[in-house]
């Protein structure tokens, strides 16, 4: 089965690359190009959805985008739905992001740029299938 | 500051030099008082008291030659040969240790001289020794006298010399009374060296006393000064102290910054590489074709060189390197050919509109111009979804320059931006709302337009959007009046 993906990144390639790759694995992705289209696509998602579970399995969000950045876009959807899985993407070092106080959930996780797809692939159908055995 | 120290330094040295000096002095004082003192004690244990003997001695012996001239007398009366011999020996001897004794006194008084004495002995010595010469005078008529008589006793004239012994007596008398007188000098002469030694004593202590006490307000002084130094480089410490910690706050804010712009241009140099990457992945999986691949690295590559760029150049505006390369050009022109560029790929539902005044060649970094107006074209383009972008070109030759406006529909400028709008990477960091761009454009623009000497500056419109306008002097090293001759011709 497929998975419901949303990925935040205003960088147009890198948008579509990921369109492209879960794609190609059968799942099922929205991309945003900035922090407010990508909180307004999980609320619309969440309505349509009418359901306790979360909208997306998983939440893919660069750090640096326009209108809301990352970490304000994590926020607000966790306030939503607190246990949003959630995947941070950035170009920074860790150590520079580490006071944000979101990331002391265990949903939450960070990877930096660059990687390749197919790993960022792997890594959510592990994770998930990790999540489901337990 | 710097001269209320240079005066305490002086007032310091001064009271230094005054209390050696005071110090000096008094050594010397004493050293004089010694001396006088001294000289003084010489005069009196070499001089006086020998003195006092000799005429002492002298009263004596006139008194006993007397005895022998009234024994030749009484024995030439009583006819006793014999003994009128003897005593007569005697006068003559006596006379002679009389001599003796009074050139002594002499050769002493001559020896006074030589102690530098004050002018009061020396005259108290001269009337002694015009004393001394009478009293020899007299003496020696006494001596002659008595002789005559002896001589008429040998010749044996015996009548009427009554009168000439009455005379001898006479003389006896006066040179008994005038040695006595002085004497009477003589120890008069003691008792005024004494209250000398006395005075020199007294005056030597009052100097003295005088001396330690302005050295101990001397003293007192130096202290109050020296505190008074203390005080400023105690006041002088506490400043650099803190200007130290000043500037050291700065340094760490300044690291802090440092950091911060190290961490912003690594995510702005890695950020590119990243779809590179990917596009290097799909294609080789053959997700995709080789030309979307290429054709996406390449525009991704050509991002990572502006980044480059612009970090380049903002190292330049940092270090101060920035140079422009001045040539001539029509503003027009220039503008005209950055719009159309963007006119060719433009979203349908954008427009960018021109109101260019009449042409006019402007002396500046026609590249430099040009960054900064696509620069601004780019942020009014990246703010506005739909609608018009104006960009106007006025002039005044007058005043030498030219006047660049954009002006957008946009969302306009957040409040918070607005007053570092121009500052480096305002808009970006992991921690602030982030916007398109890498937070340089802007910097580079303001310090691009400042080189030239012109000024930038941008406010949000009433009804929508926002405005960013520049202007520039038209002629560099020009003033107005040879700009306005130029025109005239």
């Amino acid at each position: 089965m497929g998975l419901h993906i949303l990925a935040a990144d205003d960088n147009e390639f890198a948008g579509l690359q990921y369109k492209k790759v879960f794609e190609k694995h059968q799942h099922d992705i929205t991309v945003a190009k900035d922090g407010e289209a990508c909180v307004e696509a999980y609320k619309k998602r969440l309505e349509e959805t009418h359901s306790d579970a979360n909208p997306f399995n998983v939440v893919l969000l660069d750090f640096v985008m326009p209108k809301k950045n990352g970490v304000r876009v994590a926020k607000e959807i966790l306030e939503l739905r607190p246990h949003q899985k959630i995947i941070f993407v950035s170009a920074f070092g860790n150590g520079i992001l580490d006071d944000a106080a979101v990331f002391l959930k265990d949903d939450v996780e960070i990877i930096q740029k660059p990687f390749s797809l197919e790993f960022l692939v792997n890594k959510i159908e592990s994770g998930y299938a990790l999540k489901n055995m337990r | 500051m710097e001269n209320r120290k240079t005066s305490t330094s002086l007032r310091i040295g001064i009271s230094v030099s005054m209390i050696i000096m005071m110090l000096g002095l008094a050594l010397f004082l004493n050293a004089f008082t010694t001396y006088t003192i001294t000289n003084q004690m010489n005069v009196l244990s070499d001089l006086n008291m020998p003195v006092g003997q000799g005429i002492t001695r002298a009263y004596a012996i006139q008194q006993m030659q007397e005895h022998s001239f009234e024994d030749t007398i009484t024995y030439q009366k009583l006819s006793s040969q014999k003994n009128y011999e003897i005593s007569k020996i005697q006068f003559e001897s006596y006379n002679n240790e009389w001599n003796y004794e009074v050139k002594k006194i002499h050769d002493l008084s001559d020896t006074f001289l030589n102690y530098g004495l004050n002018d009061d002995t020396t005259k108290d010595l001269t009337i002694m020794s015009t004393n001394m010469n009478e009293i020899e005078s007299i003496h020696l008529q006494y001596t002659q006298r008595a002789n005559q008589i002896f001589d008429a006793y040998d010749n044996g004239q015996t009548n009427d010399l009554s009168s000439i012994v009455t005379a001898v007596k006479a003389q006896h008398n006066q040179i008994s009374l005038k040695t006595i007188m002085l004497n009477d000098e003589v120890q008069k002469l003691t008792d005024s060296l004494n209250a000398g030694v006395e005075e020199s004593k007294q005056k030597s202590f009052t100097l003295q006393m005088i001396i330690i006490v302005s050295t101990g307000i001397m003293s007192l002084a130096l202290g109050y000064f020296l505190n008074l130094i203390n005080k400023d480089l105690v006041h002088e410490v506490i400043k650099k102290t803190r200007s130290l910690q000043k500037a050291n706050k700065k340094l760490e804010r300044m690291n802090v910054l440092k950091d911060d712009f190290i961490n912003i241009a690594s995510h702005e140099l890695k950020s590119p590489l990243h779809p590179i990457y990917g596009f290097v992945e799909l294609a080789r999986n053959g997700d995709i074709g080789s030309e979307e691949a290429f054709a996406g690295i390449s525009k991704q590559a050509r991002q990572l060189e502006e980044v480059a760029n612009r970090i380049l150049d903002m190292s330049r505006i940092d270090n101060g390197i920035l140079h422009l390369s001045y040539e001539k050009f029509n503003l027009n022109d220039s503008l005209t050919e950055i719009i159309s560029s963007y006119r060719l790929n433009l979203d349908k539902k954008i427009k960018i509109e021109t109101r260019l005044e009449k042409g006019i060649d402007i002396e500046a970094d026609r590249v430099r111009i040009g960054q900064v107006i696509r620069n601004l074209i780019n942020n009014a383009l990246k703010f506005t979804e739909k609608g018009k972008i104006t960009v106007t070109m006025q002039h005044n030759i007058q005043k030498n320059f030219v006047e660049v406006t954009i002006s957008d529909c946009g969302s306009g400028i957040h409040p918070d931006i607005l007053p570092n709008l121009f500052n480096k990477f305002i808009t970006k960091g992991p921690k602030t709302e982030s916007w398109n761009g890498n937070g340089l454009g802007l910097y580079l623009s303001r310090e691009i337009i400042n080189a030239h000497g012109g000024h930038i500056f941008a406010y949000n419109n009433k009804d929508v959007g926002a405005t960013f306008k520049f202007t520039i002097p038209i002629m560099r090293h020009l003033n107005a009046k040879e700009l306005h001759q130029k025109i005239m011709n």
